[in-house]
């Protein structure tokens, strides 16, 4: 078990003296951060804090790069359990750019920035004890995400399924604001709640809205599926349909992901004939999945 | 890609509290979406009396430009706005009673540096970071925006309002007079005319997302409110989070484009997201 304070680093940026020229602040973190995380920073990164920060410590690419950084040395060195605290809704935290798979359960406790695990590539389960920003999971090939709190805009969105991967697996339990799982192209997304607009140009992979009904929902979509209550209404190029059997499989497969995080009662009981489910999200509550439907792609737009 | 952001005072009693300071805190926060021009406005009541600021940009010293002040009386703010609104030497800045705009292009720390925002207190403020898009980076352009129709509105905005021009004609042809190039200006412009005409803040809000296409959300403040407010579709980002008193702090709503920015000041319980098209007013005490 690795624990990354994020406030570490700050501490040791802001106690580098500050100059005009940011030369000698830099070589002075660098040192430093060699030192405590032995990673580097790339000379790169120097230019553009100064440039677009005025000066190397109040940059936050700069922390950006030295979290994933040292979480990249330790996850290569074999650690796969991970906490990182007082993220502080950092931006892009989790971007490590693996080309294969990294067994990896990372739990931060605080809230994340945009694109949190953007191109993620792993085996385990990432948990946030927070609320997450906009591009949640962007662009994601495989891994669990549970999201305590809700998440803005765009979660799962361009999430891939590929020939080793089904895609992103996430669960938000606050909802999600809008556009969530726009165009997926793969993975699950279950929240309880979404925005206008979600499932917006999706081709595949599952939306399952198990909060209130949403509105918009599957604009130009071409392929995937999103549950959502009755109630919801579509955007153009998507339109409901009633569940039938095979739905209540897909349905049961997704909730099997997230069984034990949302508490399901009895899920290999469940069918078109037992479509009741007890679930334990923020507070308990039984499900009747009669009272679902799904928006699918309208045919007759699919060209 | 800007960075909007405000607060309001929770407590009636506490309306000389460290607005700036709390709005700078949440301004540095978001400073990576934008660094091309930073600007707060803060409401405090004890500055409301019978005279009026009206600041401006003198147009010869843009490259290197000064503030003029204009006090003015009741009696003759009517006329010296209109001599600065037919000046063309003159940009207009902000019309200001108990309301206090600074702004500058460049970062957060450095508007701080130069106007020391972190040691205003107040009310309610609203605060802004500029990335260019539809007009260029100079003074004039940067958020938040004043208008000469009514003095102490504020609003700062992220996002374009696509319609900016067929919105700015028609008020024109109503007699409204505009001074920058910025879509975002025609939102002041438009929610002075409306509470000249009917005096309803929340009704002057539902009225322009009605009335604005494209992607926005942008926050209004006036002496007695601030509101945050997304386009119909909820095309950009807004959220709402509350700090009960924690950190030293006294209680306080905030809102913001990013969630550093609640985080920064604590404002994470009864965290939410404003409905697309619908006004999220926050009215002072």
């Amino acid at each position: 078990m690795y624990t990354l304070d994020i406030d570490e680093i700050r501490a040791l940026a802001n106690d580098v003296p500050s100059t005009s020229s940011g030369s000698n602040e830099f070589d002075l973190l660098k040192k430093k951060l060699d030192e405590r995380f032995q990673v580097s920073i790339p000379e790169g990164l120097k230019n553009a804090a100064i440039e677009k920060f005025g000066d190397v410590a109040s940059a936050p690419i700069l922390y950006e790069n030295l979290t994933n950084s040292i979480l990249r040395k330790k996850i290569e060195d074999g650690e796969n359990n991970i906490i990182i605290k007082n993220p502080r809704a950092l931006y892009r935290i989790g971007v490590f750019g693996f080309s294969e798979p990294v067994n990896l359960n990372l739990t931060v406790e605080g809230n994340v920035g945009n694109f949190f695990g953007a191109f993620c590539n792993f085996n385990g389960t990432w948990t946030v004890k927070g609320h997450a920003e906009n591009g949640l999971a962007d662009k994601g090939y495989c891994g669990k995400f549970v999201i305590d709190g809700l998440a803005t805009e765009l979660v799962g969105q361009n999430n891939q399924s590929t020939n080793y991967s089904h895609g992103v697996d996430i669960l938000v339990r606050k909802g999600c604001m809008e556009r969530a799982m726009a165009q997926a192209r793969g993975g699950n997304l279950v929240t309880f709640g979404a925005g206008f607009n979600s499932g917006l140009y999706m081709s595949d992979g599952i939306l399952m809205n198990l909060g209130e009904p949403g509105e918009l929902f599957g604009p130009g979509m071409v392929g995937g599926t999103i549950y959502a209550k009755q109630g919801t209404t579509t955007g153009k190029g998507a339109v409901i349909k009633k569940l039938d059997e095979n739905d209540y499989e897909k349905i049961k497969n997704v909730l099997r992901t997230f069984e034990r995080d949302l508490d399901i009662v009895n899920l290999d009981a469940f069918s078109k004939t037992n479509s009741k489910l007890d679930i334990t999200n923020i507070k308990h509550d039984e499900i009747d999945f009669r009272e679902f439907e799904k928006i699918v792609a309208d045919e007759n737009t699919v060209h | 890609m800007c960075g909007i952001c405000g607060l309001m005072m929770d407590d009636v009693e506490l309306r000389h509290s460290p607005v700036g300071s709390i709005l700078q805190d949440m301004m540095e926060s978001q400073q990576i979406r934008a660094q091309d021009g930073a600007g707060i406005a803060i409401f405090n009541k004890s500055n409301a009396g019978d005279s009026f600021k009206i600041k401006n940009f003198r147009k010869e010293e843009m490259s290197d430009y000064a503030i003029d002040e204009v006090k003015s009386s009741s009696e003759n703010v009517s006329e010296n706005l209109q001599k600065i609104s037919q000046d063309p030497e003159c940009h207009f800045f902000s019309f200001e009673n108990e309301m206090t705009i600074f702004k500058e292009t460049g970062l957060a720390k450095d508007l701080d540096k130069k106007f020391g925002i972190r040691k205003m207190n107040g009310s309610h403020g609203i605060g802004h970071l500029r990335i260019a898009t539809s007009s260029r980076v100079t003074p004039y352009n940067t958020h938040p925006f004043s208008t000469t129709i009514l003095p102490d509105i504020a609003i700062v905005h992220n996002g374009e309002i696509t319609n900016y021009n067929m919105l700015r004609d028609s008020l024109e042809l109503e007699g409204f007079t505009f001074h920058t190039d910025s879509d975002s200006e025609v939102i002041a412009v438009f929610l002075a005319s409306r509470i000249l005409k009917h005096g309803d803040i929340e009704r002057a809000h539902r009225e322009f997302v009605t009335k604005a296409d494209g992607p926005f959300t942008y926050i209004a403040a006036t002496p007695d409110s601030i509101a945050i407010v997304r386009d119909k579709f909820g095309t950009r980002k807004g959220i709402i989070g509350y700090n009960p008193g924690t950190n030293g702090q006294p209680p306080f709503w905030a809102m913001a484009t990013d969630l550093s920015a609640l985080d920064v000041v604590g404002a994470t319980t009864k965290i939410e997201t404003p409905h697309p098209g619908k006004p999220r007013i926050f009215y002072r005490n």
